[in-house]
């Protein structure tokens, strides 16, 4: 079991951090350190800074986010915050409202 | 525990992949919470609270205090466990804690260190309530006690929980002491009436303190009313200290007097 899945009406509050694949139905607040990827699932929410490798947003974020190799918004989602990605995609439909850096 | 079927999780991403849990190399600090299971296979430190079962897998630590509904422990669990239904320890569980739960289950091979209390989690407040609810009532303290006792007894077996209704009977042994003689001492009376027997339990616990003390207490109308051998003792007496001058006077009258042998008594 190479995942993490925080369900749907799971809610923590705190730090995760951990070397696997991180899935997020439900609601973390705090800090997110993952050192693979990052799935925000439709109808998970994150009020957290995240630091992962690649991180894919459905759902909503509030908080910064910073990902070593890439990082997508899908159309559902919703981030407020800044963005620290190589590389970055945004797909049509995703609101967004931050900066983004792209390392140049 | 695989059997446990999976909760109906309201989001539609909610696939046949979604169970929560927390991966070996993950590691979570902070609070917790949840409506539906969770399988720890990583670590936990801070507060867990979920509204249905945590499992603590073998790779699992939990550096938590854990309130759920049940709580499967295969790993290690550093902390107290709160459980409103039952706690299991596997044969492979490592738990360090005191576990509060109606139910506790715990295999050979667990290792435990810590205390276990199988009352039902609110069962303090219950019972404060009850002793609050019930101090108005005049009887002395050991009664309101035991009504307490009695009461607190009583729950567990309406919750029909298996290990909390097996402490029923000692709880109720104890109560029912005191009534016990209290019956005894009744049908030794000449003329017991026929509401004592059928009254509720908890009420003939009120002729304990007459006994003690009868001369003070024969005067309280309320007591007076619920031992009918004191007060058919005590007939000609509030006569006598209500008036004693005429005391002799009174007696003489034939229809003051409900018993005629007692009349013939006095006079003589």
């Amino acid at each position: 079991m190479a995942t993490t899945v925080i369900g749907s009406s799971i809610v923590i509050d705190g730090e995760i951090s951990g070397e696997e694949q991180l899935i997020v139905h439900g609601t973390v607040k705090g800090r997110i350190v993952v050192r693979d990827a990052l799935v925000v699932e439709n109808g998970g929410l994150v009020e957290a800074t995240v630091e992962s490798a690649s991180i894919t947003v459905n759902g909503t974020i509030h908080g910064d986010i910073a990902a070593s190799e890439r990082a997508e918004l899908r159309p559902s989602c919703t981030v407020v915050g800044d963005i620290r990605a190589p590389r970055i995609l945004i797909a049509d439909g995703a609101s967004f409202k931050g900066n983004v850096d792209m390392g140049g | 525990m695989a059997t446990k079927t999976r909760n109906n999780l309201p989001s539609p991403e909610a696939s046949a992949e979604v169970i929560a849990h927390i991966g070996p190399g993950t590691r979570v600090v902070g609070r917790v919470s949840g409506q539906e299971d969770l399988r720890v296979h990583g670590t936990v430190e801070g507060t867990v609270r979920l509204a249905q079962t945590l499992f603590v897998e073998p790779e699992g630590v939990l550096l938590a205090e854990v309130f759920a509904r049940d709580v499967v422990v295969s790993g290690t669990v550093v902390g107290n466990i709160h459980a409103e239904s039952a706690v299991l320890l596997t044969a492979s569980a490592r738990v360090v804690g005191d576990i509060r739960s109606p139910r506790v289950s715990v295999e050979p091979g667990a290792a435990f260190r810590g205390a276990i209390s199988m009352e039902p989690v609110d069962v303090d407040e219950l019972a404060a309530e009850a002793s609050a609810a019930r101090s108005y009532t005049r009887s002395d303290t050991r009664s309101i006690h035991a009504r307490g006792a009695l009461t607190v007894g009583e729950r567990p077996a309406a919750a029909s929980n298996g290990d909390a209704r097996r402490s029923t009977p000692a709880r109720q042994q104890a109560v029912r002491l005191p009534p016990r003689r209290a019956q005894a001492f009744t049908a030794a009376a000449p003329a017991p009436r026929t509401w004592t027997t059928p009254a509720p339990r908890h009420f003939e616990a009120d002729p304990i303190p007459p006994i003690t003390a009868p001369m003070v207490v024969v005067q309280h109308p309320a007591i007076r009313s619920s031992d009918d051998r004191l007060r058919r003792r005590s007939e000609p007496l509030p006569a006598a200290t209500t008036e004693p001058t005429n005391d002799a006077k009174k007696l003489a009258r034939p229809r003051t007097l409900p018993r005629g042998k007692h009349k013939v008594e006095r006079v003589d």
